[in-house]
């Protein structure tokens, strides 16, 4: 009796201080599942695919977590994540050497992001609104500019291999660069006073302010690094596709948002970390993934996903409520 | 008895927000190791002028003087390096930090990487955290806990706790024992009396006249944006100073 | 001992019949797994019909023969060339039997389609071709679906068999989509040497904001008086503009693609024709001839063009039933 109740305080002690365990929970769950149902889940090939999948996504979603810690939601990643890919294939085509071209990509994402932490931060407005507004916006201007017509590449680069080429057979080196994001980012979360700063604008901005932090320089920095990560995420897919379309990272922002708010970060700002996201990530890409290698009937592929993840955010409520009894 | 050096002094602010008047020309000094009351009915002004003493919002006019010299107070940062700490009723703490992080919030120890990035001194935060709040006090099970699970007497404990490390000179208290317990009251109250022992000065503003009476030396009494009333603790009583309040009226 | 050899003449036996029985089953009756993967899927009426040849394909070939064929059909409800790879990754990973697959970004199903191929997994393009040369595209079997290009031909030259229009436009709603470029060339190119002004007109997939976007064209061109519209979505809003403005008779429209909206808007007279690429048929002979490949080895010489079909006033009611039922 008493050995069950300290390990039911430990237990919740743990789910407490570390959000991210409900996701890896239900992450687990469903990989068991399709682990009966999908033909050859368990291939290389399945789980390089997965990592391909999850790695893009999850370089965008590692930005939407660190901006969302803070408070803010950026909706204009999509868009931000189909400049850069534009940006990148356009002076590619052009002649001009990959390196600045991918420069330039960062460079515009730089822009944007920016642009929309200036608007959300000097003119208080919600940055569900603003980024908004910037998504349109730039998806505008990138099928005004293109007509509507992809631009593919048809050289090869080592730049290019070394964003998103294969190694060890199957799995792409977009995986390395994720964990890499991951890390820095997460470091910078947990292990440093800016880290700190960011949790105390989005927990309580106010008392963030009257503590001595200068809440509006923090979010515009982090609505800065939010969108390089997904212009650089942009770039990744090019790099493996060999092609942008305009219409390249188009409901990519709800995709990460829902990645995001599996694994445990919350909507309201001050809470979260970098390895929910991750387990949310692959989350997202395993259901694809393997709805498809299930045999999934398509009418209901949408539908599986949107249920998948209502249980899995419900599971973490659950989970986190029970820790904080 | 009023000393002449003084801890803060502020001459003739006045402040006003769009179309109304919030202060007009108030004098108010707290002097050392001195715990001041602030009080007034609502909309007497009291938000503000702390706002204004701890540099959150700037004076429209008025003089402020800290230790002697003049100093003009245009950032929350620059009142907590001079050692003006606010706990606030609902600003103190972030709810959802550990204790450990909030403790050291804007203040972080850090070790260099790299010679080049800083980096959370983690294990000193961590020791430095428990061992802080002990001396004053304040057991706390893991300093890894969210503030959110702790009680209103608490969180107010550990800002006090926090200025106190910190080496503040003047606590600046808003509403500390609103939303309180009887028991918890009389323990923030308590920390409010260490602290003035351990050399800070303390402004305390409350709407609870007794909370207040039973620990300050002075009462400043504001109603409507002016000062009507400036008593040492000898010079009057609580029902007084509630009648003052209540009624509008400065006794000569 | 006696026991102990009858026990082991029994379990002989039995194992005897079981491996005859498996062997048996693995001969007579096999499970053959295809993919059909495109980059459009449910909430198109258009692709509903592909669906529904794939289904109906995959069924009788489970019915009418000893074998089992599943074939699973995989699009996104919205355009995205990156969930079509995407799922094209994941189709291969199971390494099916074969897989019919949309060619609509050649660029980017290159590598994974080249590897596919390569692994030994028969790939037929549907729908949409690889436009480049023999030598340089990606080495399908071969393909099943429309030509582009010549229906939008045919398409302009109906409209010419009419009357020569003043000036036309081509209602386009999936930009940079290669088929849909390619009809809207054809049609162009061919208005032109004819010499009527033409040009795109990008409509995309919301039918309010087509229909201002018809309403802004039209209030700078007034002098439209024919459309072609390149798919089902951009045809109903359309029919839809054209009634709400009542321009029906004064403006041709030529449309791509069946719907109820467009067969009923041919008997009433406001839509001259519509084109069809019988793409039932690119949902439906993909699973049969994989599953003829991959049974007996037979292998078409050549593609196969399902289109393009004209339904127009002549045999609109003949189809229209058909149309209903989600075959056209």
């Amino acid at each position: 009796m008493k050995d069950k109740s300290k390990f039911n305080s430990s237990m919740a002690l743990l789910f407490r201080t570390h959000p991210e365990f409900g996701a890896l929970v239900a992450l687990v769950l469903i990989f068991v599942v399709f682990c009966f149902t999908a033909t050859r889940f368990l291939s290389f090939e399945s789980l390089a695919g997965i990592l391909t999948v999850a790695s893009e996504l999850g370089i965008v979603a590692a930005g939407i977590t660190f901006l969302m810690i803070t408070g803010e939601f950026d909706l204009s990643v999509g868009s931000t994540f189909g400049v850069s890919a534009m940006t990148l294939a356009i002076t590619a085509n052009a002649g001009i050497p990959l390196g600045i071209g991918f420069f330039l990509a960062l460079a515009a994402a730089f822009f944007i992001g920016l642009v929309n932490g200036i608007i959300t931060v000097k003119y208080k407005i919600p940055s569900f609104i603003t980024t908004l507004g910037t998504m349109m916006l730039w998806r505008g201007i990138l099928l005004a500019i293109t007509g509507g017509f992809a631009v593919r590449y048809w050289g090869t680069s080592s730049f290019l291999r070394g964003l998103n080429g294969h190694f060890l057979g199957e799995f792409r080196t977009s995986t390395i660069w994720f964990f890499v994001v991951i890390f820095v980012v997460n470091t910078i979360l947990s292990k440093t006073p800016y880290g700190n700063s960011t949790y105390a604008t989005g927990g309580n901005k106010e008392a963030a302010r009257v503590l001595g932090i200068s809440v509006d320089k923090v979010k515009i920095t982090n609505f800065v690094i939010c969108a390089m990560l997904a212009g650089l995420a942009g770039c990744i897919q090019f790099a493996r596709f060999n092609s942008v379309d305009p219409l390249r990272g188009t409901g990519m922002e709800l995709e990460a948002i829902a990645a995001v708010v599996v694994g445990g970060t919350l909507m309201s700002g001050g809470y979260g970390n970098l390895i929910g996201t991750l387990f949310g990530v692959l989350l997202m890409g395993m259901v694809r993934s393997g709805l498809i290698m299930s045999g999934a009937p398509a009418y209901w592929y949408q539908a599986f996903i949107g249920i998948i993840l209502i249980l899995a955010v419900v599971t973490n409520t659950k989970l986190k409520r029970w820790a904080l009894k | 008895m009023k000393k002449d050096d003084f801890l803060i002094k502020m001459k003739g602010i006045s402040k006003r927000f769009g179309t109304v008047q919030s202060l007009k020309d108030v004098d108010f000094t707290v002097g050392h190791q001195e715990v001041v009351g602030l009080v007034g009915d609502n909309g007497a002004g009291k938000s503000t002028l702390i706002k204004i003493l701890t540099g959150v919002h700037v004076p429209d006019k008025g003089e402020f003087y800290f230790e002697g010299k003049k100093e003009c107070i245009d950032s929350p940062k620059k009142a907590r390096d001079m050692g003006i700490e606010t706990v606030y009723q609902h600003l103190a703490l972030i709810d959802l930090m550990s204790i450990a992080r909030n403790f050291f919030l804007g203040r972080e120890p850090v070790k260099k990487f790299a010679k080049v990035i800083d980096f959370l001194d983690s294990k000193k935060i961590d020791k430095v955290a428990k061992e802080a709040l002990k001396e004053i006090g304040i057991n706390i099970r893991s300093v890894d806990e969210e503030v959110s699970l702790l009680s209103g007497g608490e969180r107010q404990a550990i800002a006090i706790g926090r200025a106190i490390y910190f080496g503040a000179k003047l606590l600046v208290l808003d509403e500390p024992t609103a939303a309180l317990s009887i028991k918890e009251s009389q323990k923030v109250l308590d920390y409010v009396t260490d602290a003035r022992k351990r050399g800070l000065s303390v402004v305390f503003i409350t709407h609870n006249i007794y909370h207040v009476y039973s620990i300050a030396d002075r009462f400043t009494i504001l109603e409507h944006g002016e000062k009507v009333g400036d008593f040492n603790k000898d010079e009057v009583s609580a029902e007084d100073i509630i009648k003052i309040v209540r009624d509008g009226k400065a006794r000569v | 001992m006696k026991s102990t050899l009858k026990s082991r003449i029994a379990l002989m036996f039995i194992l005897v019949c079981l491996t005859a029985f498996l062997f048996g089953a693995i001969v007579e009756a096999e499970t053959f797994n295809f993919y059909v993967v495109s980059h459009g899927g449910p909430g198109d009426p258009f692709w509903g019909a592909v669906m529904n040849g794939t289904k109906d394909a995959a069924a009788a070939l489970t019915k009418g023969t000893d074998d089992t064929v599943n074939a699973t059909y995989c699009g996104p409800a919205k355009y995205s060339v990156e969930e079509l790879v995407n799922m094209l990754n994941s189709a291969i990973a199971t390494k099916p039997d074969g897989i019919a697959v949309t060619i609509t970004d050649p660029a980017a199903l290159d590598a994974p389609l080249r590897k596919a191929i390569a692994a030994g997994i028969p790939v037929i393009a549907i729908n949409v071709p690889d436009p480049r040369p023999e030598a340089e595209r990606i080495p399908y079997l071969f393909y099943v679906g429309g030509d582009e290009y010549l229906s939008g031909v045919k398409a302009a030259k109906r409209i010419l068999e009419v009357r020569k229009p003043k000036h036309a436009f081509v209602a386009i709603h999936e930009i940079g989509h290669v088929g849909l470029e390619l009809r809207a060339k054809g049609f162009i190119e061919v208005m032109a040497a004819n010499g009527v002004s033409a040009e795109k007109v990008a409509t995309y997939l919301d039918p309010t904001q087509a229909i201002e976007i018809l309403r802004g064209y039209f209030a700078k061109h007034p002098e439209t008086d024919a459309i072609f519209t390149v798919g089902s979505i951009p045809c109903d809003y359309v029919i839809q503009f054209l009634k709400e403005e009542k321009l029906e008779g004064k403006v041709l429209h030529g449309a791509f693609d069946v719907s109820e909206e467009v067969v009923h808007s041919i008997k009433e007279g406001g839509t001259l024709f519509t084109i069809s690429q019988q793409q039932y048929l690119q949902g439906y002979l993909p699973i049969e001839f994989l599953y003829l490949l991959n049974k007996y080895k037979f292998l078409p010489a050549n593609d196969i063009l399902t289109g393009p079909g004209f339904i127009d006033a002549s045999n609109v009611k003949s189809v229209e039933e058909l149309v209903m039922q989600g075959y056209w």
